[in-house]
């Protein structure tokens, strides 16, 4: 029983740190670009960015080709990215019993540059993720991943507990 | 009942027709020159009819016309042959007769990272003799992408080079310390020419041309000398524009394309002292190269341009009247393949050079002339 309110939980924070993260990483990309053209004299409105913004979380769903030819979109990229190293940092803590808070933290960040690394090999040093061309671009990127991996720790935290609360009662 | 079926039966008949001669409409034929070329870039034809071609790998060579056999070039200069870079655009000097010149742009990889670097020397019995540098771009990054790369000698003999924006660094095609996402202009000696346009910024390079552009790979000009140019946009926004000296094109501040990830690079597709293009491509067709045909051989063609496109594989006909394009007929989609460059003969053929990323050594030659020649 237990093994099933761990599964659950652990896909419930998953999914919701998934859409945070993800969430996060389109807003700073917006940001970034938004911010460069006010730079450069643009009337940026209010609504220009929150326009700017839907797109972008519209955008995410569009698909990227890979270099298999397989075409897949940036919320996949982030939730497969997360996937592997939620799973990777569960299995060790199951052998070197880390700080979970941390290790999650870490795993999200680890997670989140991979995708640049991956893209960065796949194209031949092209970055996808236009906000991360510049250092500080990178550690912000790095930090959503960072925080993304801690709300998912907590809040698989918080589903466990929600779970054996029903339970009890 | 009688009439209608009657009426259907024209109907058939009259379109059955038209299909078949519709089908048979081609003016044109193709002929394949040569297949086994490995990633083919730019041709260019020499006075004697034979052809030079470069291929990204790094390899020039000499297209012999009656051996039909290609002989390489040696002592090319060695490029940076990876991703996108590599030997590219391959330029006679316009008073080759005289001198023997020919102009090559290529990727190189310096201690500052890698850029485009352009040579000239003497063509001399399939030798190159008296390399010399005469331009290195101030665009060093760590891809190997969005070169630009294209030649062209304008009517005053002066070069105009192609540089692209790097990819990783699109924002400094708005600056004009450096050359990502600029045309420039230089001599025909690598020198800077006392007419090019004067910017207002202190640190404005000397032989910027116009900026504001992404990877330019098409540079033409008409009969009267107007300069067009073309550029690969991101996903969608693929432009061609009319080139004035001292110019901005926009990019990335307006353009009509998105980001490889579905984000915008820009909300602004238009913006006051920033060019507009006289036309524009979304979804991307990937623009490759281009050429204006004046041969006698297609009178229907006279004065058209060509541009080649890579993603959709065809030649895109455009009739062009006072700056605003007419017309766009899309043109030898049965080619099915990438089409790298095209160019307009001396004699008045189409010369179209295809690539393919796929399979080593399939790029091919081929040539368009009329059907009944």
């Amino acid at each position: 029983m237990h093994s099933i309110k761990l599964f659950f939980s652990l896909l419930l924070a998953f999914i919701f740190s998934s859409i945070l993260i993800s969430v996060f990483i389109l807003f700073q990309n917006t940001i970034w670009n938004i911010f460069w053209l006010k730079t450069q004299g643009f009337d940026i409105s209010f609504f220009v960015l929150v326009d700017s913004f839907l797109h972008d979380l519209r955008g995410g769903l569009s698909p990227i080709l890979m270099q298999w030819g397989i075409p897949i979109n940036m919320y996949s990229i982030i939730s497969i990215a997360l996937f592997f190293g939620y799973f990777l940092t569960f299995i060790i803590r199951f052998i070197v019993p880390v700080n979970s808070m941390f290790s999650f933290g870490f795993a999200g960040l680890v997670s989140v540059y991979g995708i640049i690394f991956y893209t960065k090999i796949t194209f031949d040093e092209i970055v996808l993720i236009s906000s991360v061309r510049e250092l500080m671009g990178l550690l912000i990127f790095c930090l959503i991943g960072f925080i993304g991996g801690i709300f998912f720790n907590q809040l698989k935290e918080f589903f466990l507990k929600v779970f054996t609360y029903e339970k009890n009662n | 009942m009688k009439k209608i079926i009657k009426y259907l039966l024209i109907s058939i008949i009259y379109f059955s027709l038209s299909y078949s001669v519709n089908a048979n409409d081609k003016i044109y034929k193709l002929e394949i020159l040569y297949e086994g070329l490995d990633m083919p870039w730019d041709i260019d034809f020499l006075p004697n009819g034979d052809f030079l071609v470069s291929e990204l790998t790094g390899k020039l060579k000499i297209y012999n016309s009656s051996l039909e056999k290609f002989i390489t070039v040696s002592n090319v200069p060695s490029v940076l042959a990876r991703s996108q870079g590599g030997l590219s655009d391959v330029e006679l000097h316009p008073d080759f007769e005289l001198n023997n010149l020919i102009y090559i742009s290529y990727s190189i990889k310096t201690e500052e990272g890698n850029t485009l670097r352009v040579s000239r020397a003497k063509l001399h019995q399939n030798t190159l003799i008296d390399v010399e540098t005469i331009h290195t771009a101030k665009a060093f990054r760590k891809t190997s992408a969005h070169y630009g790369a294209r030649l062209l000698f304008l009517n005053d003999k002066t070069l105009l080079i192609s540089s692209g924006d790097g990819f990783n660094h699109r924002e400094k095609a708005q600056e004009l310390d450096n050359h990502f996402g600029k045309i420039l202009r230089i001599n025909d000696d690598g020198s800077i020419p006392s007419d090019n346009p004067i910017f207002s910024e202190d640190r404005a390079l000397k032989d910027i041309f116009t900026y504001g552009h992404r990877n330019q790979q098409g540079l033409a000009k008409d009969i009267n000398g107007v300069i067009y140019s073309h550029e690969h946009g991101p996903k969608g926004g693929d432009e061609l524009n009319i080139i004035n000296p001292g110019l901005n094109y926009g990019w990335p501040a307006i353009t009509y394309g998105i980001d490889y990830n579905g984000s915008i690079i820009s909300p602004f597709k238009k913006k006051e002292g920033m060019e507009q293009p006289i036309k524009y491509w979304t979804p991307s067709i990937a623009l490759s190269d281009m050429t204006f045909y004046y041969g006698d051989l297609f009178p229907e063609w006279y004065g058209n341009l060509f541009i080649s496109a890579l993603a959709s594989g065809d030649v895109r006909r455009l009739a062009i009247k006072d700056n605003i394009v007419l017309s766009e007929e899309i043109m030898f989609k049965e080619i099915n393949s990438r089409i790298r460059s095209i160019k307009s003969s001396k004699s008045g053929d189409l010369i179209i050079l295809t690539e393919s990323r796929e399979k080593k050594n399939s790029g091919k030659i081929i040539r368009v002339s009329p059907k009944n020649l």
